[in-house]
């Protein structure tokens, strides 16, 4: 997996962590929502930051406390297909508040990285099979968008009476 | 007619480069089928049984003669010399090849015209009264606010993937030409308790295997509140509509499951949050896109209109297309007229590029280059002036479509079926044609009155035969094609389900069938009553008996 942002590919400086292994204290690690809500306080002292990834979108609700506590939610794409995350990603930014780092991982398509990011999602995990160069240039497909969304960009509507 | 600006233009142009694009991926291997599949149906190109066929947007049934003399252009150069209009008023090309396809969306894009989200899971094209903006009983014009739902559902980044395909219908009038409660969303205009203009909100119709009509979640919205209120209707579906079976993945089922209370307080409860953001147009964007709908400018013209009265009265062929064929238009000494896509033994709704052609031209000369698509698929010219009525007819009528059945028994709806199409199950055409030639007798056709007669190829439902007066869904039965006949659907305010009259019917005997439920029909009406007067009072009892003998 490569990782991504809106404006390329990046370095990953999260390290994933199963539910048998233990928590690193040096590095910034990703545990399943599962484990985090089993000891959520002990993991929120501990002296690297934490972040999360959820595989049902139930959860939601759980982990809602730790929404300004947590510094990375990811969110999973069980098949590209499947499109209930980039609403749970519009949620957790326009409703939750959450700040910190928010990303997509699972089954993608570099097709799909201008609405990961219009959805509110900072950073995606793109299968090594797709060149670098399909991803960056799905980044910069479009210049034009219609709707608001999580990346609060100025739409068509607004810019059109933007000057007048 | 909305005209587009350089953002529209430039976001139409951007998406034939991506996709060009993405034709080169799959080429080169980068991109499974798997893969592309779903990245070609969001440009509207599908495989079907013998070769790829491409389906181009118009939105809400609305096109310039311009853009018409391309789609001619389209069907020439990269077809077999005709194009399929499409009971969501869009066209498609059956023989496309994929190599060509970005070529064509490029030609396309020339006059504004697209493919995007005329397939796939997604919403689709927003389909509107074929009459608006020129009939007598309109609350407000519905196309503005069709106009505006285009553009929000194009690209939209969260429902771009969702459980399954969306469509979205909107009426201004009392007497729906929309069919709006047979749509995932139907948006009836209204006039509110203060004067002010709403939406009365429906969710969960459709057709298909299920077919459902649809039931209000909200009997007034403010209309400058639409987009937060669809957003979040899509967001509740998006997040909770089934993914595991795709025949259960529609909203309808959604709706079920939960029952109409429980989704229509869990969409309230997320509207709460969505109202709060900016997802709703300004009213300076709202004003711009409305002013792009205003009546052309009409003559002041003396009724009654002397010229057209004599045509009427010396023609008798002209009067009987008058009759049938045109509407009456808001404005005095003014028409709306249908152009019948639907010649005796042709096929419904094929149209080949001279006509195109023709009709580009007429509608230049008599309808402020204006014609329209409508789901019966047919055509319409919503501005001809009575005196141009007989002119425009003799044209017509030279040119092959001239046909006086609009709302009678020829006028019948049919999918492609197992001629084109990878789904079907048995063929539809072949029967619409023989149905047609059946009932081509002019006072035949008169007598029988208003009728709808539509055909599916199989139980997809994309020929509407729930709601057809007289239904038809082709089956396969051990290899056989066999047919089943359904009576009483209809898709106007009061919209229903056909019922099911009894066991189906060969390939053969179907046609028989189809004219002895017309006979029984015939038989049994009262009066003046039309064939779904006498169903809704009679039920299929005397249908029945006329079908398969005493009960």
């Amino acid at each position: 997996m490569a990782l991504y942002n809106s404006h390329g590919s990046l370095y990953d400086t999260w390290v994933w962590v199963s539910d048998e292994e233990r928590v690193p204290s040096e590095t910034s690690f990703i545990v399943s929502a599962s484990r985090f809500l089993e000891t959520a306080e002990l993991l929120l002292t501990n002296r690297s930051p934490a972040g999360i990834w959820l595989a049902n979108e139930d959860q939601i609700e759980l982990i809602k406390p730790y929404v300004d506590k947590l510094k990375l939610i990811a969110l999973e794409f069980p098949h590209f297909k499947d499109g209930r995350s980039f609403s749970v990603a519009r949620i957790l930014r326009e409703r939750s508040g959450f700040e910190g780092e928010l990303r997509a991982f699972g089954d993608l398509l570099p097709d799909q990285a201008s609405f990961l990011v219009r959805s509110g999602f900072d950073t995606f995990e793109i299968s090594e099979v797709f060149s670098q160069e399909s991803v960056c240039k799905a980044l910069n497909s479009y210049t034009v968008w219609y709707q608001f969304a999580a990346d609060k960009k100025k739409t068509a509507p607004v810019l059109r009476h933007w000057l007048a | 007619m909305y005209v587009y600006d350089t953002y529209d233009k430039t976001l139409i142009n951007q998406r034939v480069a991506e996709f060009r694009g993405q034709v080169a991926r799959r080429v080169n291997g980068e991109l499974t089928e798997d893969q592309f599949k779903p990245l070609r149906l969001l440009n509207g190109l599908y495989l079907q049984l013998h070769a790829y066929m491409l389906r181009v947007c118009i939105p809400y049934g609305v096109l310039s003669s311009h853009q018409m003399r391309k789609l001619a252009h389209v069907a020439r150069r990269y077809d077999k010399g005709y194009g399929h209009f499409t009971t969501r008023q869009n066209i498609q090309f059956n023989w496309s090849k994929l190599e060509e396809t970005p070529d064509i969306l490029y030609e396309l894009a020339e006059v504004d015209l697209h493919a995007i989200q005329t397939s796939g899971n997604v919403i689709r094209n927003t389909t509107s009264d074929h009459f608006a903006g020129v009939s007598n009983d309109e609350v407000e014009d519905p196309r503005p606010y069709c106009e505006i739902i285009r553009q929000w559902s194009t690209l939209h980044p969260e429902f771009s993937f969702l459980p399954r395909k969306f469509k979205i219908a909107v009426t201004g009038s009392e007497h729906d030409r929309a069919a709006v409660k047979f749509h995932d969303i139907g948006l009836r205009l209204k006039k509110g308790a203060n004067g002010n203009i709403g939406f009365e909100v429906l969710v969960g119709g459709g057709q298909g295997r299920t077919p459902v009509v649809a039931i209000t979640i909200r009997n007034f919205l403010p209309k400058q509140q639409l987009l937060s209120y669809l957003e979040a209707i899509l967001r509740v579906y998006n997040r909770h509509g089934r993914r595991d079976n795709i025949y259960k993945a529609r909203i309808k089922i959604l709706v079920r499951d939960l029952g109409g209370c429980e989704f229509a307080k869990q969409v309230e409860d997320e509207w709460r949050h969505a109202r709060k953001t900016n997802a709703n147009v300004s009213f300076e964007e709202e004003e711009r896109i409305r002013a792009f709908f205003v009546p052309p400018p009409y003559h002041a013209i003396e009724t009654p209109v002397v010229s057209f009265q004599k045509a009427c009265s010396e023609d008798v062929s002209f009067r009987n297309w008058v009759l049938t064929n045109t509407y009456d238009h808001k404005i005095p000494g003014y028409a709306i007229v249908t152009i019948s896509l639907k010649p005796h033994g042709g096929i419904p709704g094929d149209m080949a590029d001279d006509q195109m052609d023709i009709v580009a031209d007429l509608a230049q000369a008599y309808s402020f280059g204006e014609i329209r698509v409508t789901h019966k698929q047919n055509l319409v010219l919503a501005h001809i002036r009575q005196e141009d009525l007989f002119v425009l007819w003799q044209k017509l009528v030279e040119h092959g479509m001239g046909t006086a059945n609009v709302g009678l028994a020829t006028d019948i709806i049919a999918c492609p079926g197992l001629d084109y199409c990878g789904l079907a199950t048995a063929r539809s055409i072949p029967i619409a044609q023989r149905i047609s030639e059946r009932f081509n007798d002019r006072d035949r056709l008169n007598d029988i009155g208003k009728i709808s007669i539509n055909i599916s190829g199989c139980i997809n439902a994309c020929g509407h035969h729930h709601a057809g007066n007289i239904g038809i869904l082709g089956v396969d039965k051990r290899g056989n094609e066999a047919y089943q006949i359904t009576l009483g659907g209809r898709s106007d305010e009061h919209a229903a389900i056909g019922q099911i009259v009894g066991p189906g019917f060969s390939e053969e005997r179907v046609v028989d069938a189809v004219e002895n439920v017309v006979e029984a029909y015939i038989e049994n009406r009262e009066g003046k009553e039309t064939f779904i007067e006498t169903f809704d009072r009679t039920g299929l009892d005397p249908f029945k008996e006329k079908l398969y003998g005493t009960l």
